[in-house]
């Protein structure tokens, strides 16, 4: 029974329209976060560097590992200073070493003063420092300048904590509720002074969380477009009676339920496949040790589990939002008369979920994370996903138990 | 006036109806045959819901399709599935059916108040439509046919699902609306048109097979029907129905000699009806 | 006799609950929208008070006038965003943001003369711009992006949507009730027969412009209550507080002609009256070619996709004169809504594009609905649930 109720929700119409859609979709709204990922040459170095720190380092930069980083900073503008030798346009205005292009390159920017004639030329200085930059990002140089920069800035991170400490967390930034919660978090993760010393860059965690928010709203979005019609459809050419008057009785909502959320499952795993697996071709996996809470402006998180940890987490909360959806999903289509009565429910329902989406798992169990801004509470987001499945949970209980004793008027 | 003209209806391969040709006049007509022999196919094709793939369907001599609205305003029909809203009251759904008959208003309301008396649905006019019984859904539909007072009234299994009760005050009803206009109803279950239809158009494998009278019809068994007990049947002998005497089960068979102990009866239309569209040859 | 079964056909479109509860949380949805962004209302309040006590114009006068009234919260605030402000359309030339788009997407050959051409005829409407002093306005002062954007790109987007969607599924319904209710047989046969459609149409679409208006009424209703903007409402919609981002591009906002705020909002909402309609005549066209509701609707949500696709086809691939081909079709209308009777960047080529895109598309899906109309005179009714 519950295979012949799989075969009525697996459409291969619909499963076709889901494939077009998804492709559309991904297209829109996934396929940036992986084609432009790291977003930039200089983002790009700051992934490639903390890439090779993890490398060398492990997840953490221990004080003496740190002072072997910074000293790499001086072999790498060694480096540069060969590049730019070799470059004509840096020859043509004599630069000779990186320290001279950079003092070159400041100079370049400020062209508003000029006029006439020196403002042509102060435009054409422009132009060449522009393109200078160019070359000292790109792959002939192995984007020397973004590596160069990306160094300075960790150092320049992992100074500002090593002399702050973990006061700069409370900076007057928390509310009086919020510092008494930061104060616990504090206390269990953050206590020992080296838990900043994680190696995680900003933009993956960034990155990741809105990926998978708009995974989120993608997986919504399919399990709605696969399971609502199926129960209406029932409802609409007088199967309902059949099914009823069997020897399952209304015991048969309860194999519908089941293959509902059976396809829930089947589709959400599908969807984190392929989208998870094309997001992970992205190189984050290097990361998957680190730690949630970094020197490297990761932002505040309420825990401190690795990243691939927090990954695993973000899709078990899509998995029980997508549950959730589907219970109430459910529910509507048990309650419908017709297919537009139904996406008439749907859509508002679709609508909801997909703000939520994006909010809840954007920044999930960070401090800036929207949902969290708004109520307060530590690990929301966690919480609302479980709201989610709640609701869902019961309004399925409440189309499963009622019609026990309900008549069934046609 | 009716008049059906060399019409074929096909699906692809498969052939519904062939060469189908057959003309009416006033009076009733029992469109009679098994289930999926073409019955509600040919009655689509009158109500314009259906195209003949070949032939014509003519009004007085002019193609219906051409025709339009000007013939189906002269057509009231009762689908096989009658489909109704839920909510309406009868009263609010012959009103709407009067516009879709483009009804004057004022002409609309006095019909809708005497069909209503006519189907006895009089008390229950104003109650909705999803609180009736399956009768008086039946009579609603008899009532939205008649409407628009038509000249061709085509009822398609009318009587299905329907009590006895209901069935002889619908034979009533029909027989009464007979008079002055071409009624065709189609359906298989004989005892229906057996005494109120004047010609019987019967249909198999898709063609035509005759269009006559009851009476007509039952001659082909004349001489060839018998009641024996219930035995073995013999080469030679047609099983066509059983029933329950007094002294136990008997069958009724057809045979060219009449065997031992056998009582002859006259036949009936239904006894034609299963004789013509028997499995076996005799 | 047509206006009657018009009639029962709004009845029945009117009779599903759904419609009324949608319309309600349409409403209820746009009221969070308004009531969510309330940041800066004081600073409004105090802008409209100035407007209405020394007018709106900045200037010199205005400086002066402004200076003399007497101490309040925001005044310090206002005259550091106002003092000595100048007309920014003054030479200002719209050639040289097609110079950009062109260098920056690289954009050529004939996309690249039509951007050209373009910018080159919105020339005379920024020279008309300067000449109206339409950037001094003070509009909301340095609250204007910020409620611009509320009222225009959040609101008004908001509306829209909730009306294309309404249309079209009320279209479906139109068309598929008959089979819902079992109902065919007896509606197709009857004298009016299977040109109820066009009742079907038009009722249908009636539904459509019913629950748009009524959206639209009470979300702008909810809109000016909140934010009363009172002289506000007559303020430029070019002024220099409001930028728009155009394809990367913040610009200031370049319309064909000078809008004030009440009037480019009437003009928006009275175009998307119009662009209700189009997703009307797609939902109606989706259900005469399927037969189903749902199968409708997914058809309908195809040929969405389907355009997004094709935008960020021809976009990503650089096929720009394809690109700006699919800007005329019907989604990006409401994609364009913030921009509309501007120049609207690199994706359009003549004035007044979307009022173009929208007639066309009125035209072709009147003769696609026309053409299936015709085929359904012709097709087999054959009853089966919607």
């Amino acid at each position: 029974m519950l295979r012949e109720e799989l075969k009525k929700i697996w459409s291969p119409w619909i499963l076709l329209v889901i494939a077009a859609l998804g492709a559309v979709f991904y297209w829109m709204f996934l396929a940036f976060s992986i084609n432009y990922f790291p977003n930039g040459p200089y983002m790009q170095a700051q992934f490639d560097v903390a890439a090779e720190m993890v490398e060398i380092y492990g997840t953490t930069l221990e004080q003496d590992e740190y002072e072997e980083f910074t000293a790499s900073l001086s072999s790498l503008v060694s480096e540069a200073d060969v590049y730019i030798q070799a470059n004509s346009l840096a020859q043509e205005y004599g630069i000779t070493s990186y320290g001279e292009y950079l003092q070159f390159d400041n100079e370049a920017d400020d062209i508003s003063d000029y006029s006439g004639d020196e403002s042509d030329l102060a435009q054409k200085r422009y132009a060449d420092a522009q393109r200078i930059s160019s070359y000292l990002i790109s792959d002939e140089t192995n984007n020397i300048d973004g590596r160069i920069v990306a160094v300075e800035l960790y150092i320049q991170q992992y100074e500002v904590w090593r002399e702050n400490g973990i006061d700069i967390l409370a900076g007057g930034r928390l509310s009086y509720s919020g510092d008494q919660e930061y104060a616990n978090a504090l206390n269990r993760f953050f206590g020992e002074e080296e838990a900043w010393r994680n190696i995680l860059p900003y933009e993956i965690t960034q990155t990741t969380s809105t990926y998978m928010g708009y995974l989120l709203v993608w997986m919504v979005l399919s399990a709605c477009i696969l399971i609502a019609p199926v129960l209406v459809k029932d409802r609409m050419r007088n199967i309902r009676p059949l099914q009823w008057s069997s020897s399952r009785g209304r015991g048969v909502l309860k194999t519908q339920f089941a293959a509902i959320m059976l396809s829930v499952l089947l589709l959400t795993t599908i969807n984190l496949v392929i989208f998870g697996g094309l997001f992970l071709t992205n190189g984050v996996r290097t990361f998957f040790e680190c730690r949630m809470f970094s020197f490297m402006m990761t932002g505040y998180s309420w825990v401190n589990w690795s990243f691939g940890l927090w990954c695993c987490v973000l899709a078990v909360i899509c998995y029980l939002v997508c549950f959730g959806v589907g219970g109430v999903i459910f529910f509507l289509s048990c309650h419908s008369g017709n297919y537009i009565s139904m996406l008439l429910k749907v859509i508002p329902i679709f609508v909801v979920c997909a703000l939520l989406a994006v909010n809840m798992l954007t920044f999930a169990f960070y401090y800036n994370n929207t949902i969290y801004q708004q109520i307060s509470i530590p690990l929301i987001e966690m919480m609302a996903a479980g709201i989610v499945l709640a609701i869902g949970t019961a309004l399925s209980a409440i189309a499963v138990i009622r019609p026990k004793r309900k008549d069934l008027l046609i | 006036m009716l008049s059906v003209e060399h019409v074929t209806k096909r699906y692809g391969n498969f052939t519904a109806l062939e060469d189908i040709n057959l003309a009416f006049e006033n009076g009733v007509y029992g469109l009679l045959a098994p289930n999926g022999a073409g019955k509600t196919t040919l009655i689509k094709m009158l109500t314009t819901l259906l195209f003949p793939t070949q032939g014509s369907i003519l009004w007085n001599g002019c193609d219906i399709l051409s025709m339009g609205g000007e013939y189906r305003g002269m057509v009231g029909y009762l689908p096989q599935e009658f489909g109704y809203y839920k909510n309406y009251s009868p009263r609010q759904f012959l009103r709407y059916v009067a516009a879709l008959q483009c009804l004057n208003r004022k002409d609309a309301e006095k019909r809708i108040d005497e069909l209503l008396d006519l189907v006895a649905l009089s008390d229950v006019k104003d109650n909705k439509m999803k609180q009736f019984s399956g009768g008086m859904i039946q009579r609603v539909g008899i009532a939205q046919a008649m409407l628009n007072d038509p000249k061709l009234l085509i009822l398609d299994e009318p009587t299905a699902g329907l009590d006895p009760k209901e069935r002889v005050r619908f034979r009533n009803l029909i027989h009464n609306l007979s008079e002055n206009r071409i009624v065709i109803l189609s359906t298989h279950i004989v005892s229906d048109i057996e005494t109120i239809a004047g010609q019987i158009i019967m249909i198999r494998n898709h063609q035509l097979y005759c269009c006559d009278t009851p009476q007509s019809i039952c001659k082909i068994l004349r001489g060839k029907l018998f009641e024996i007990p219930s035995g073995a049947l013999t080469d030679g002998e047609l099983l066509l129905s059983e029933r329950q005497g007094e002294k136990g089960p008997v069958l009724r068979i057809v045979a060219d000699t009449p065997p031992d102990g056998a009582v002859a009866v006259a036949p009936g239309l239904e006894d034609a009806f299963l004789y013509i569209y028997r499995d076996t040859e005799l | 006799m047509k206006g009657q079964l018009i009639h029962w056909e709004l009845k029945k479109l009117c009779a599903v609950p759904m419609f009324w509860i949608f319309i309600a949380l349409s409403i209820g949805f746009n009221s969070i929208l308004i009531l969510s962004d309330r940041y800066g209302s004081d600073y409004v309040s105090y802008v409209a008070q100035v407007t209405d006590e020394i007018g709106g114009q900045m200037g010199e006068v205005f400086d002066f006038e402004l200076a003399q009234l007497p101490d309040a919260q925001y005044k310090d605030v206002l005259i550091a965003s106002t003092y000595g402000a100048t007309d920014i359309f003054e030479d200002y030339r719209t050639i040289g943001i097609a110079d950009y788009y062109r260098s920056a997407f690289m954009i050529t050959g004939n996309a690249a003369e039509l951007l050209e051409r373009k910018f080159e005829s919105l020339q005379s409407s920024v020279d008309e711009l300067a000449e109206s002093g339409a950037s001094l306005s003070l509009a909301v002062g340095g609250m204007t992006q910020s409620v611009y954007e509320s009222l225009f790109h959040t609101l008004c987007r908001t509306i829209l949507a909730e009306g294309m969607i309404l249309a079209v599924l009320m279209a479906l319904y139109s068309c598929g009730c008959e089979g819902l209710f079992r109902t065919s047989s007896n509606v197709y046969s009857s004298r009016t027969g299977r040109s109820i459609q066009k009742s079907k149409l038009t009722a249908s679409a009636i539904t459509s412009l019913i629950a748009y208006a009524a959206v639209a009424s009470t979300s702008v209703g909810i809109f000016a209550l909140v934010w009363r903007l009172g002289p506000i409402w007559d303020a430029g919609m070019s002024s220099q507080f409001y930028t728009v981002n155009v394809s990367g591009v913040s610009t200031a906002f370049l319309s064909w002609t000078e809008f004030s705020v009440a009037g480019y909002l009437a003009s928006v909402l009275l175009l998307g009256v119009v662009v209700v309609l189009i997703f009307h005549l797609i939902g109606f066209a989706a259900g005469m070619l399927t037969g189903n509701m749902y199968y409708g609707f997914l058809l309908f949500f195809l040929f969405l996709a389907f355009e997004f696709g094709l935008l960020m086809l021809f976009g990503d691939t650089g096929s720009w004169l394809l690109y700006q081909l699919s800007y005329w079709t019907p989604m990006p209308l409401w994609m364009g809504l913030n921009l509309w009777f501007t120049g609207l960047g690199i994706s359009t080529i003549v004035q007044y594009q979307e009022c173009w895109t929208a007639l066309l598309w009125l035209v072709i899906l009147g003769l696609l609905i026309f053409a299936l109309y015709r085929r359904f005179m012709r097709k087999d009714v054959t009853e089966h649930a919607a």
